[in-house]
């Protein structure tokens, strides 16, 4: 019944997602302010859904249930949607998003559910609202007001070449329509330290992140006059999302610390590739989706030698990956 | 204080949930029993039969056992329990007396004058063992002769409730230092190393009083992590080198000996008296009062617990050792030579486990002192795949129990890697019958 170490720390699932949420919490209550009780609906209704979801596959399959981890998934879901977004969506998405995390959650990264209404249900389903229009609770879906309430995001305008007419500093507090978490890069970076503070992430794959994307906007899109203009591109879009709260996804990212660097570098700088290509809010979820493809990958090339073995017996390895063949 | 010696890794374990009032007690002889049972362990003879009068500090098992075992009362022979044929505990009957045997004299050489065999050889009919080994300590250094390069003297103790080996320090520095030029001499090294950590700021004062400025003692002081008391970890807190798992230590040069050992071989030297006693901490909630004893060895721990005045109903289990590497024994057991505490908890503080599920969180990756990947290691443990986990490091785990105690996910790291382990030893000895 006791199993050595007689001890253990303080800290459990329940901790670590109850930190996620305390993070994000901010974000979420500064999209109620702009947009009104609609946001939180949103949320909450992912959240429900995501452990609903959950609950139903631990019953069909009688494996535990991580609801805890559900809910997380849904809620950090829906903060890539924009608060408009039609209630009908959330249930698909979040299904796809703990489908994704039950079966190949170790490869795919499940937050890359949020896709979905981006690639499938193009259009007015990824319209955002005019910053500070309040949006009624009520309505299921916004699809013919959509006309006269939609707006352009920041990081539309940017993609089409021109600079954004709200200022960076309004971008980066959260005054620009945005997705509902994406909105206030400040509140993300400030729940981000307090994960980072807390033990719950570590510093690896946000400064990766970022780093890699302002390299690529170095070499890429600078125009060689004006510096600050990364700020537009870092805050617009949700780098600042993908960074603390995506990319840092515990089921599909390297376990190391050298492998976690990778992992946000190249997500960083797939971002801003494929900005590049013509994809806009959904790169940041576009690359996360391929890096956690190579995750497991990443992990046995970065892991280090073993105290006292200098050399790093790489093909004993990957040895562990071979699936068991049956002996004859 | 940023000069301290560590290593990468491991785990500070909060002591404030634990109250150290074992370490302000100081360290007293518990009277002897009037029964103890020594355990032999495999491949000891008894050289004495049932009814026999033997002394203290009479060898009890002839001279090829590993280590040798000496009754540690004088008295009688009460009963040699037997197992399939094989000898596994004496019982001896105290007499009270404490009739030393003949062998028991003062060394009269001077220390200059000394052969490290000769070193050897009384630290081998001494019997003297490593405290939580096992190992012989005459075989170590017999393996170190002439090849030694350094001399690491273990003082720390990182572990919660554990306050003997700080008692020692306080009360006796001067053994344990004598004890360590004993080893210098016989290892032939150039300076000994005494490995503290900093939470022991009144060990490090006593012991810097007695070593003043002699060359061949130099303390060093570690920062206070679990398991700093690891052997290899020792070596590589102060000189940066990692010794494989594969090789031994004492092979490769460096040689690690605890504060006790040093102790018992100035006692072996001194008194003549070969290990007879170790010096354990009593401690826990679930025992009347907390103590660090001096027990004979084959003490039963119904006695000692009423030396400390009783058992409270709360117990939930006996641990030997710390809380993070000791194992939990049942109420029968007898001191042995390993032993270095006995901890009566109750469940406030043993962690029952329960749903366990990896998160992948890399906190375990964080916290291997051995650069290991545990999640992979523990999976493959589990699920007995004994190639996989040894490609990911099965035999170079301590098991320390960093990643578990860490672990929010609840995962028994250390549990599956101990199965695993057995496993490999079961499968290597069915293999090396066949051949």
């Amino acid at each position: 019944m006791y199993k050595s170490p007689y001890l253990r720390g303080v800290t459990s699932e329940l901790l670590v997602s109850l930190d996620i949420f305390i993070a994000v919490l901010p974000a979420i209550i500064w999209s109620a302010i702009v947009y009104g009780a609609r946001p939180i609906a949103v949320v909450l209704i992912a959240m429900l859904f995501g452990a609903l979801f959950e609950v139903i596959y631990a019953i069909i399959f009688r494996k535990g249930a991580k609801i805890p981890t559900a809910a997380l998934l849904g809620m950090t879901v829906a903060l890539f949607m924009p608060a408009g977004i039609n209630y009908l969506m959330i249930p698909i998405v979040v299904f796809i998003a703990v489908t994704l995390r039950r079966f190949i959650g170790g490869v795919v990264n499940p937050i890359a559910a949020a896709l979905v209404p981006f690639f499938i249900f193009t259009g007015m389903m990824t319209a955002h609202t005019a910053a500070f229009t309040k949006l009624s609770i009520g309505t299921v879906s916004y699809w013919d007001q959509m006309r006269e309430l939609s707006a352009k995001t920041p990081l539309d305008v940017l993609m089409s070449g021109n600079i954004p007419e709200e200022s960076a500093l309004d971008i980066f507090l959260g005054n620009a329509p945005e997705a509902i978490g994406a909105m206030s890069a400040m509140l993300l970076l400030l729940g981000g330290i307090y994960l980072i503070c807390r033990k719950v992430i570590t510093w690896q794959i946000p400064v990766g992140f970022l780093g890699g994307a302002i390299l690529v906007w170095f070499f890429l899109y600078f125009d060689g006059a004006h510096y600050e203009y990364f700020i537009y591109h870092l805050c617009a879009g949700g780098i600042f999302l993908g960074a603390f709260f995506g990319a840092t996804e515990y089921s599909s990212t390297p376990v190391t610390p050298t492998g976690r660097l990778i992992h946000g570098a190249g997500c960083g700088v797939l971002t801003m590739l494929f900005r590049k290509l013509g994809f806009a809010a959904e790169s940041v979820l576009l690359s996360m989706l391929v890096m956690s493809l190579f995750s497991r990958v990443i992990d046995m090339l970065t892991a280090e030698s073993y105290f006292g073995y200098r050399s790093k017996k790489l093909a004993k390895r990957f040895e562990t990956f071979l699936p068991d063949f049956k002996k004859k | 204080m940023s000069n301290l010696y560590t290593f990468t890794g491991g785990v500070r374990i909060r002591d404030s949930a634990f109250e150290q009032t074992a370490s302000r007690c100081p360290l007293e002889t518990m009277p002897a029993p009037s029964q103890v049972e020594i355990f032999l362990s495999d491949g000891d003879v008894p050289c004495v039969s049932v009814g026999d009068s033997v002394l203290m500090g009479q060898p009890i098992c002839t001279e090829d056992s590993k280590i040798m075992l000496h009754s540690s009362v004088s008295g009688e022979v009460a009963e040699i329990k037997y197992d399939n044929g094989r000898a596994v505990s004496i019982v001896i009957n105290n007499d009270g007396n404490d009739t030393l045997a003949d062998t028991v004299v003062p060394f009269g050489k001077k220390l200059t004058e000394t052969a490290p065999d000769e070193i050897v050889r009384i630290i081998k009919n001494a019997g003297i063992c490593e405290s939580e080994d096992g190992f012989s300590v005459a075989r170590r250094v017999e393996c170190a002769l002439g090849g030694a390069r350094r001399l690491l003297i273990n003082c720390t103790e990182c572990e919660p409730f554990l306050a003997s080996r700080h008692r020692l320090l306080l009360e006796h520095p001067t053994h344990v230092l004598n004890g360590a030029k004993i080893l210098l001499r016989a290892l032939e090294v150039s300076y000994a190393d005494i490995v503290i950590e900093e939470s022991k700021l009144d060990a490090i004062r006593a012991l810097e009083e007695v070593i003043g400025n002699n060359p061949l003692l130099r303390l060093r002081v570690t920062a206070t992590k679990h398991p700093q008391g690891d052997r290899r970890l020792i070596i590589n807190s102060v000189t940066a080198k990692e010794p494989p798992v594969r090789e031994t230590t004492a092979q490769l040069g460096y040689v690690v000996f605890s504060a006790e050992v040093c102790a018992d071989i100035f006692r072996a030297f001194a008194e003549g008296m070969p290990q007879i006693e170790r010096r354990v901490t009593v401690a826990g909630d679930s025992i009347g009062e907390q103590k660090t004893l001096k027990v004979r060895i084959g003490t039963r721990l119904s006695d000692i617990e009423a030396y400390c005045g009783g058992v409270s109903e709360d117990l939930a289990d006996v641990i030997e050792g710390g809380m993070m590497r000791g194992k939990i024994v049942d109420r029968s057991y007898c001191a042995s030579k390993t032993d270095t505490a006995y901890l009566y908890v109750s469940d406030k503080y043993l962690h029952k486990s329960g749903h366990s599920a990896c998160i992948r969180c890399g906190k375990c990756v964080a916290g291997c002192p051995m650069h290991l990947l545990p999640l992979y290691l523990a999976k493959h443990a589990e699920k007995g795949n004994i190639k996989k986990a040894l490609a990911m490091g099965l035999k170079t785990c301590i098991e320390c129990g960093t990643c578990t105690y860490n672990c929010p996910g609840g995962v028994e790291h250390v549990y599956h890697i101990k199965n695993a382990k057995a496993k490999y030893n079961d499968e290597r000895a069915k293999e090396a019958e066949h051949v």
